[in-house]
C-alpha cells in the first residue's frame, strides 16, 4: 500500500544523499582540519597555559565552525544542480515520491553529512586538549612537587587544587560539547536556507552566494529586530527596514555561545531546548517554503 | 525552470508571518542567552575602525573570542618592539570583545602599569625625567582599567586581589593608597573560593591605612590564633600595639612576642623607610602626554 509520507522513503533519500556527497570527496576537509589541531597544539606552546588551552579552543571550535558552514552551504546548493544534470531527479520523482519527501531527504542528508564530520572534528579535539589539559596540569604539579618541603602541608593541599581547579575550566567541560551541539544547530539552519535557495535558483552560483550573503546578514538580525522592537524615535523608514531584515532573516547569532563556552562559562539546559526549539522553527519554516515552490515547479 | 506566483507568494507569506511570529521567541532567547553571560552585546560600530571590517565582520559571526585570541598575539609582538601604545590599543580591543575574561584586564594593566611604567622610568634613556615622570600616568591609567573592569569581573577574587595589589605596588605606584587596597581585598575575601593568603595582604594593607589601625589589630589578632599564620603577623602586631594601646588603652601584646617587639619595630621602620624611598614622587611634567589613549 503506497502512504501519502513515508518516513522511510524519505531516510533512504538522506542515505542516498549522504553516499553521493561522501562520493564528492568532502571528508578531505578533515584531513585540514586534523593537520590545523596539531598544529595549534605545538605552535601556542610558549604561552601562559590557560592561555594556551584557549587559543586551542578557540582555533578548534572556530575551524569546526567555519567547516560546518561550508558543508551546509556548498553541499546543499551543489545537491539539486547535480541531480538535475544527472537526471536522477527525473528518476525519483516519476516514481510516487511526493517532492517534500524529496527535499526532506536531501537536507537530512546534508545534516548527517554535517553531524557525521562534527562529531570526528569533536573526537579529535576532545582527544587533544584531554591531552594537552593533562600535560601541562601534571607539569604543573610535579614542579608543586619539587617545593613540597619548603611549605606547610595545608598550603600544599591548597596549591594543588588551585592548580587544578584554575586549569580546570580551560579543560574539558560539558559547556564544550554543548558549543560543538550549537555549531550543528547554526549549520543545519543554513542547510535549510540553502535547500530554500536552491529550489529557487537556477545555478549553484546563485545559490551559495546568496545563501553566504544571508549567513552574513542573519548575524546582524538581532541588531536589526532590537531597533525595530525599541520603535527607533528616527523615524519610519529605518524602522520599517529593520523590521523587513527581522522578519525575512533568520537569527544566526542565536547560537553564538562559542565565545562563552571557551571561558568556560556552563550552559543551562534551558538555553539548549531554547535553541534547539528556534532551529527547530526554522527547519519547519524553511522547509514549507522551499515545499511551496518546488512543488509545482517544472523542472 | 518557472515557479507558479501562487506558490512564491505563498513562500513569501509563510516566511513573513513566522517572522514576525518568532520575533518575541528570538528576542527572549537572546536575552536569556545574554542573562547567562553566553552572549555579549554586539561589538560598537566604534571597534570596526580599531580592528578592521573583516575582523569585525567575524567578530559578529561568533568568532570573537578567536579575534581576541589573535589580536592578543599582535599585542605581543608589539611588546617585543617596545611599542607600547600599540601594545595598550590590542588589549583595550581584547577587553571590549572579552569583557569577562580576567586575563585580558589583567595583562591590560600588567602592561601599563609595570611594564611600559619600567620602561620609560628605568630603559628609556631619551626622554631623561620627563621619562621617569610618564612612569606615574601609565601606573594611573592602568588602576584605570582595572577599576573599569568591575562590573564584568568582579565577582572573581583573583581580580580584586590584583586591583589591592596595584594599590599598593611600592615599586611603581607613588600615589600609594592602602585604604582602597584593604576595601579590594575585603571584596575578595567575601567571594567564595578566595585563598587564606589574602587576609595577610588585608591585614598589612589595614595596619598601613591611618585611621584604621583598631580594624587591623582585630584582624592580627584572629589571624595569630591560627596555627599557620605568615611571620608577617607578629611583626605588624608588635608594630601596631604602641598606637594600639592609646586608642584602647589595656589592650596587651601576647607575651611571647614581647621580647621581640623592639627588633619588630626597628625592622619595620627600615622597611617602610625603604618603601618610601622606592614610592617617592617622580618630577611631574605636564609637557609630555603618554602615547596611550
Amino acid at each position: 500500500m503506497h502512504r501519502r509520507f513515508s518516513f522511510r522513503r524519505v531516510l533512504v533519500l538522506a542515505a542516498n544523499t549522504f553516499t553521493q556527497l561522501v562520493r564528492m570527496k568532502v571528508f578531505f576537509v578533515l584531513a585540514v582540519f586534523a593537520v590545523l589541531l596539531i598544529g595549534a597544539s605545538f605552535i601556542f606552546a610558549g604561552l601562559k597555559s590557560e592561555q594556551e588551552l584557549k587559543m586551542l579552543k578557540d582555533l578548534c571550535l572556530a575551524a569546526m565552525s567555519l567547516f560546518s558552514m561550508l558543508f551546509a552551504v556548498a553541499a546543499t546548493s551543489l545537491l539539486l544542480p547535480r541531480d538535475i544534470e544527472d537526471r536522477t531527479l527525473y528518476t525519483i520523482l516519476c516514481k510516487p515520491v511526493p517532492r517534500l519527501e524529496y527535499l526532506l531527504g536531501k537536507l537530512f542528508g546534508v545534516a548527517w553529512l554535517i553531524l557525521i564530520s562534527l562529531i570526528v572534528m569533536n573526537l579529535l579535539f576532545t582527544g587533544v586538549l584531554w591531552l594537552k589539559h593533562h600535560m601541562i596540569v601534571s607539569e604543573q604539579l610535579s614542579l608543586l612537587e619539587m617545593n613540597r618541603d619548603r611549605m606547610p602541608a595545608a598550603q600544599f593541599a591548597e596549591e594543588q587544587a588551585s592548580i587544578i581547579s584554575l586549569n580546570a575550566k580551560q579543560g574539558l567541560t560539558w559547556g564544550l560539547q554543548a558549543g560543538v551541539y550549537s555549531i550543528f544547530l547554526k549549520a543545519f539552519v543554513l542547510a535549510g536556507v540553502a535547500l530554500l535557495m536552491s529550489t529557487v535558483a537556477s545555478t549553484t552560483m546563485f545559490t551559495i552566494i546568496s545563501s553566504l550573503c544571508i549567513l552574513v546578514i542573519g548575524h546582524g538580525q538581532a541588531i536589526a529586530r532590537e531597533y525595530f522592537l525599541a520603535g527607533s524615535p528616527a523615524g519610519s523608514l529605518p524602522n520599517l527596514l529593520a523590521g523587513i531584515v527581522a522578519i525575512i532573516f533568520p537569527d544566526f547569532r542565536s547560537f553564538d555561545i562559542m565565545d562563552a563556552v571557551v571561558l568556560g562559562t556552563p550552559v543551562s539546559a534551558g538555553a539548549l531546548l531554547q535553541m534547539t526549539g528556534l532551529a527547530a522553527v526554522y527547519f519547519v519554516v524553511h522547509m514549507l517554503a522551499s515545499y511551496f515552490i518546488f512543488a509545482e515547479k517544472e523542472l | 525552470m518557472a515557479i507558479p506566483w501562487k506558490n512564491a507568494i505563498c513562500a513569501i507569506g509563510i516566511i513573513a508571518a513566522s517572522g514576525a511570529l518568532r520575533l518575541k521567541p528570538e528576542q527572549a532567547c537572546r536575552e536569556r542567552l545574554v542573562q547567562e553571560h553566553l552572549q555579549e552585546p554586539p561589538p560598537a560600530l566604534e571597534l570596526r575602525d580599531q580592528m578592521g571590517q573583516s575582523f569585525y565582520l567575524a567578530s559578529l559571526g561568533g568568532f570573537r573570542s578567536l579575534i581576541a585570541s589573535l589580536v592578543e598575539v599582535e599585542g605581543m609582538t608589539a611588546w617585543q618592539q617596545l611599542n607600547y601604545g600599540k601594545v595598550d590599543a590590542c588589549y583595550a580591543l581584547c577587553c571590549e570583545l572579552q569583557p569577562r575574561d580576567l586575563h585580558y584586564w589583567d595583562f591590560r594593566y600588567w602592561m601599563l602599569a609595570k611594564n611600559a611604567s619600567h620602561y620609560f622610568r628605568f630603559v628609556d634613556g631619551t626622554r631623561g625625567e620627563v621619562g621617569r615622570a610618564i612612569n606615574q600616568r601609565y601606573v594611573d591609567k592602568g588602576i584605570e582599567v582595572l577599576e573599569k573592569a568591575e562590573p564584568w569581573v568582579g565577582n572573581d577574587w583573583h581580580y580584586w586581589r590584583t586591583l589591592g595589589d596595584a594599590y599598593t605596588d611600592v615599586h611603581y605606584n607613588s600615589k600609594l593608597n592602602w585604604s582602597k587596597a584593604a576595601d579590594a581585598y575585603k571584596k575578595a575575601l567575601a567571594i567564595p573560593g578566595c585563598k587564606d593568603f589574602v587576609n595577610t595582604l588585608l591585614a598589612r594593607a589595614l595596619a598601613q591605612s591611618p585611621g584604621r589601625e583598631a580594624e587591623a589589630w582585630d584582624l592580627l589578632t584572629k589571624m595569630y590564633q591560627t596555627p599557620d599564620h605568615a611571620p608577617v603577623v607578629k611583626t605588624l602586631l608588635c608594630v601596631l600595639h604602641p598606637a594600639m594601646t592609646k586608642l584602647r588603652p589595656g589592650t596587651k601584646l601576647p607575651e611571647e612576642l614581647a621580647p621581640f617587639a623592639a627588633r619588630a619595630r626597628l625592622l619595620w621602620q627600615e622597611q617602610m623607610e625603604k618603601q618610601k624611598k622606592l614610592s617617592a614622587p617622580r618630577i611631574e611634567s605636564h609637557a609630555l602626554q603618554p602615547t596611550v589613549n
